[in-house]
């Protein structure tokens, strides 16, 4: 009843009416059971036992081992799929990559099973598999085995075991790329064979580039042989198909399979199925992980619009196309050990779809297939692809006021992302004007230039408030006496706030070197062992070169790190400075001694700790001292280089780290107790906000996000009563347009009443259709842990 | 003296369109026994307890001057004794013990109002000046509509209509909203229910209408005492007398009730149910038939 008048008079977007088909896709996908496929590690580990296959350069053998699965990996086509092409054997499953992070992983198998937190189906005989045939082999040969030698080695799996400073996340491989979709369906995989012909006539047959090109020659063919192996089975199920519709459904798939990917795609229909058979390959080939789609509504629009007006695609049946697509993206899932899913729980595998946003010079593109994204965002709510929303001051009305509309009815997709902002923040990371204003979004939130950036977005995510423990007690962890850091003063000498702060900063910046440190012997341990030619052909600058993405060859290249619990270091400074340095009610060897014991037997100082103001409520020296523990982060990585020549840069978020990282450090002068979660992405502890949305996105905008390159994510969570009608969105919309032109970066929303989730902890069986965000991916509310579903209810409703 | 404010609510988006600040004002001048801020009506400090925060570490008994705290089955606060020197509050670190209402200067109010200006100026937002009964306090109120006037905040005042008109009309011009409450019609059981008569609400209702004034009434609905036949069609009346077309019903809830116990208010616990769908509908449609729009506030 308070629409402004420009609201009223705004075009509206009329939804498309829902598919039957999508509909039996989505309950079949997510009614399955989530399992494990042996196929890749079996097919993998009989090709590199081979002999004959021993002398060939690493790039060769890598590439005729995936073409070795791809070509002999089961064919399986589900009932009304249009859309065909799985990475394992099995509806839902992920496969194994025991030359990666496989050998740990299967430390997991007699457990997988039945352990309580996400678990997978496998056989007995697929067990035995595993046993007998894969472990062994890679006993000794797995990619962290490899990197590092004898103490090194040693030092490594012990830090990165149960890991308390940082978690390097690149041992498993480093995924986390957007391939350049937009040329497969354009040239097609002969057209990349053809350029790599081409570039390898230059090369003498054993140079690098040359087993490059040829490396890449080989996968091609090898995806190329897939399609036609899919072709072949749609073909005999065709011939088996009693339904008149299905059997010319099925002979219209094998057409296209015949066409695609080995050529362009002549249409809209087969530039989809050209691109999910390379998105499967690329799945199986490295990392499963924040392998994402970029910017679908623009790369698909010249497909859309000529199949439009030649009248043989119709908006809905453009939508079901796509949705058969996305539902495919929900059938990976990444398997994980017990110990990694403490990090990431959830099953979170990071592919992202964006929509929206500018062209190279700064006008808005939104068009039919930006809203038949979001039309599906609402149909098919699944817990993959990540949809992300690009957003500017020169959206439409329509669009953003659709995105408003799911968003407060609680469809918690899309995530938003500022142009303004990134657009700004990348050019300074030292991306071209076109690309950052072309740019997409990948994984959870990261931020990239499509098909031209390897990113390695995920590569570590750093426990920050350790650095801060370690700045009270001598570079030490509470509780021990060997050096786990920089030697700083001893605390009871600081007689400034400066010297905390410097002491602080120094652990910090100590802690950065040493993961420096760390990942490059990994990062030349994916080149040396395990690059990706599949994944090199679809990253531009990689041709050119004659280089691996792992070897630095696209055309930007970055390691992206995560800090995790900036805000409760923020917190605990403010409330060190105000008690100890301004009020000087407590000497400072007073409070080292009440974190050291976990604030016991001093809860009326624990309790003033936590009174002290906090960031979240548009606090000024609360909000200073959070926005400097960011200001320090980026400084730490200033002047720092991977081994791919890639610029390190920072980012926001946690997965679920915030919790593993919160088991491993002790008390904290926020008030927080021993082994309690940190605070996730870049929001206020929990429960701290107590001033409302406005105060947060205050709090939050304070934040120097231009420097954050690597991307941010900031969760918002509201009860459904708040948002509720056409006022309640209206009302939204105002809010988080108000939070983007303060300088926000990112929002996604949870909107969900507590009794509701409460209800849903207690019966899971019905609600297996929940999906959750939590910091930065989407998940479903079954797959979290009791304590991460505890932390979804528990966290503070913005309004009430 | 400086009025007390108990609460400066952000982010609000039903006190008038937008987001808005809502300014609660400590001190009423009726008794409603519905009310819904029953830590409003007093218009000193008062000391609210919270059961479920208290830790029971005794501290607040240590504290106090007048020994007005004692301890059985959970903390007493013996109101009569106790003179809110507030000290049991400052070392209850728990939030258990708060005193209700604090002075704020108009640089401070303002500080923390002009903190979601650019919320207003995106949604068409602004301030809400509410209570207790936000006129008890006209001066310190008509300073802060001349400095939201510079700022070109949007101002709407939440009354009860119970004020003397004279005083009113020196902020009239400087409101951009008003939202008149009109509860009972009936002098005498306004008088019974809200003790005081409503003869001076009457004469404002006719007043801000002769004088094309900014304003929305409003009638709580209230089982048993409001949402009756008789009453609501003796306001009917009355709007249809002073030519009003516009009614904002705000159906009753217990919120308030569980407030009052914190803060050992002398309201009755009403205890009533919420309305069912076809009752508000039904009140709804009384308004319609006689070519009111009502507007339904859930």
């Amino acid at each position: 009843m308070y629409n402004s008048p420009e609201v009223l008079t705004a075009p509206k977007y009329n939804s498309l009416s829902k598919s039957a088909r999508l509909k039996f896709l989505k309950d079949e996908v997510a009614g399955s059971p989530y399992s494990i496929c042996v196929e890749r590690a079996v097919l993998v580990t009989e090709y590199f036992k081979r002999k004959e296959n021993k002398s060939l350069p690493i790039i060769l053998r890598k590439a005729e081992a995936l073409a070795h699965v791809l070509t002999h990996k089961t064919c399986r086509i589900y009932p009304q799929e249009l859309i065909v092409g799985s990475t394992t054997s099995k509806r839902v499953a992920g496969p194994l990559y025991p030359e990666l992070h496989g050998l740990p992983i299967m430390e997991d198998l007699l457990t997988f099973t039945t352990r309580k937190l996400n678990p997978l189906q496998i056989t007995g005989k697929e067990k035995m598999k595993l046993v007998k045939d894969v472990a062994p082999y890679w006993l000794n040969k797995f990619l962290a085995y490899k990197a590092f030698s004898g103490k090194d080695l040693l030092n490594f799996v012990t830090d990165q075991l149960h890991p308390k400073f940082f978690l390097i996340n690149e041992t498993g491989g480093i995924g986390h790329f957007i391939p350049d979709y937009e040329m497969l369906i354009h040239v097609g995989l002969e057209g990349v064979i053809e350029q790599a012909e081409m570039h390898k006539k230059l090369f003498s047959p054993d140079s690098e580039r040359h087993h490059f090109y040829q490396a890449v020659q080989i996968i091609c063919e090898g995806v190329i042989r897939m399609a036609q192996n899919y072709s072949a089975e749609v073909i005999r199920l065709a011939e088996e198909e009693n339904d008149y519709a299905r059997k010319t459904e099925l002979l219209e798939i094998s057409e296209n399979l015949e066409r695609v990917p080995a050529k362009g795609a002549r249409n809209f229909y087969e530039a989809l199925q050209s691109i999910w058979m390379l998105h499967t390959a690329l799945t199986l080939e490295g990392l499963d992980n924040g392998i994402s789609f970029g910017r679908m509504d623009q790369y698909l629009l010249p497909f859309y619009q000529k199949d439009i007006e030649a009248g043989n695609l119709t908006k809905q049946r453009a939508k079901e196309l796509l949705g058969c697509l996305m539902i495919k993206s929900a059938e990976i899932i990444p398997v994980f050990s017990k110990s990694i899913i403490a990090s990431h729980g959830g099953f979170l595998s990071g592919q992202a779809v964006t929509i929206g946003g500018t062209d190279k010079n700064g006008n808005d593109v939104t068009n039919d297939l930006s809203y038949i994204f979001l039309d599906l965002m609402d149909e098919v709510r699944m817990r993959q692809p990540n949809y992300h929303a690009r957003i500017h001051v020169g959206s439409p009305v329509a669009y953003i006021d659709k995105i408003m509309q799911h968003l407060a009815k609680g469809v918690n997709s899309p995530a938003m992302y500022n142009d303004e902002v990134i657009i700004r923040s990348l050019k300074r990371c030292g991306f071209s004007n076109e690309d950052a204003m072309e740019y997409s979004t990948l994984g959870c939130v990261e931020l990239n230039a499509a098909g031209k950036t390897f990113g390695s977005t995920d590569a570590a995510l750093v426990n920050v408030p350790l650095c801060l423990e370690m700045a009270l007690n001598r570079g030490r962890l509470f509780g021990s006496s060997s050096l786990s850091g920089f030697p700083t003063n001893d605390p009871e000498t600081f007689t400034s706030m400066e010297q905390v702060m410097l002491a602080f900063k120094e652990q910090l910046n100590f802690q950065i070197d040493r993961l420096q440190k760390m990942l490059a012997p990994i990062e030349l341990g994916n080149k040396n062992y395990h690059p990706t030619p599949l994944t090199s052909s679809m990253i531009q600058g990689c041709m050119e070169k004659g280089k691996d993405v792992t070897a630095g060859g696209a055309v930007y290249n970055f390691s992206g790190v995560q800090g995790v619990g900036i805000t409760d270091v923020g917190d605990s400074l403010n409330a060190l400075n105000e008690l100890v340095f301004v009020q000087k009610k407590y000497p400072m060897a007073k409070v080292t001694n009440a974190l050291k014991h976990n604030f016991k037997g001093g809860e009326k100082m624990r309790l003033e700790f936590l009174n002290v103001p906090k960031f979240g409520n548009d606090n000024k020296p609360a909000d200073w001292f959070s926005k400097w523990v960011a200001d320090c982060f980026y400084d730490s990585f200033e002047g720092k280089y991977n081994t791919r020549g890639g610029r390190f840069v920072a980012g926001f978020y946690s997965t679920t780290t915030h919790y593993s990282f919160g088991l491993c450090t002790g008390a904290m002068a926020n008030g927080r107790l021993k082994g309690m979660p940190f605070t996730s992405g870049i929001a206020p502890t929990n429960g701290a906000d107590k001033k409302g949305p406005t105060a947060l996105f205050n709090s939050v905008a304070s934040i120097d996000f231009e420097r954050a390159h690597n991307g941010v994510n900031v969760n918002a969570k509201f009860d459904t009563a708040t948002l509720k009608g056409e006022h309640g969105k209206d009302m939204l919309k105002a809010l988080l347009l108000t939070y983007f032109k303060k300088g926000g970066m990112q929002v996604q929303l949870n909107v969900l009443d507590a009794e509701m989730l409460k209800h849903a902890k207690e019966h899971p069986e019905e609600y297996p259709w929940l999906i959750v965000r939590v910091s930065g991916y989407s998940a479903y509310f079954n797959d979290l842990s009791p304590a991460m579903k505890d932390e979804i209810i528990q966290r503070s409703t913005l309004s009430c | 003296m400086r009025p007390l404010i108990f609460d400066i609510q952000r982010f609000s988006i039903h006190d008038g369109p937008g987001i808005r600040s809502v300014v609660f004002f400590k001190g009423c001048n009726l008794e409603c026994p519905w009310c819904q801020n029953p830590e409003s009506i007093a218009l000193k400090q008062e000391i609210a307890y919270y059961p479920d925060k208290c830790t029971d570490n005794n501290d607040c008994m240590e504290m106090c001057s007048q020994r007005a705290i004692s301890y059985n089955k959970g903390l007493q606060i013996d109101r009569e004794v106790c003179a809110t020197c507030n000290q049991c509050t400052v070392d209850c670190l728990s939030g258990a013990i708060r005193v209700i209402g604090k002075e704020y200067s108009i640089t401070e109010v303002m500080e923390e109002v002009l903190r979601d200006a650019d919320y207003y100026e995106t949604s068409g937002g602004g301030v809400t000046f509410s209570g207790g009964e936000p006129t008890l306090h006209i001066d310190f109120i008509y300073e802060l509509l001349l400095q939201c006037r510079k700022h070109g905040i949007h101002t709407n005042i939440e009354t009860n209509g119970h004020f003397a008109w004279e005083k009113f009309q020196k902020i009239l011009p400087l409101l951009d909203l008003i939202y008149f409450d009109i509860k009972i019609a009936d002098t005498g059981l306004h008088k019974q229910f809200l003790k005081q008569s409503n003869e001076k609400i009457l004469f404002n209702i006719q007043k801000l209408v002769e004088a094309n004034a900014p304003v929305e009434f409003r009638i709580p609905l209230i089982p048993e005492y409001t949402a009756n036949e008789e009453n609501l069609s003796a306001i009917i009346s009355l709007l249809k007398q002073n030519g009003v077309k516009k009614i904002h019903l705000l159906p009753y809830h217990a919120m308030g009730e569980a407030k009052a116990e914190k803060v050992c208010s002398p309201l009755p616990k009403l205890g009533f149910q919420p309305f069912k769908e076809e009752s508000l509908q039904h009140f709804q449609r009384l308004f319609v038939n006689e070519n009111i729009q009502p507007v339904l506030f859930r």
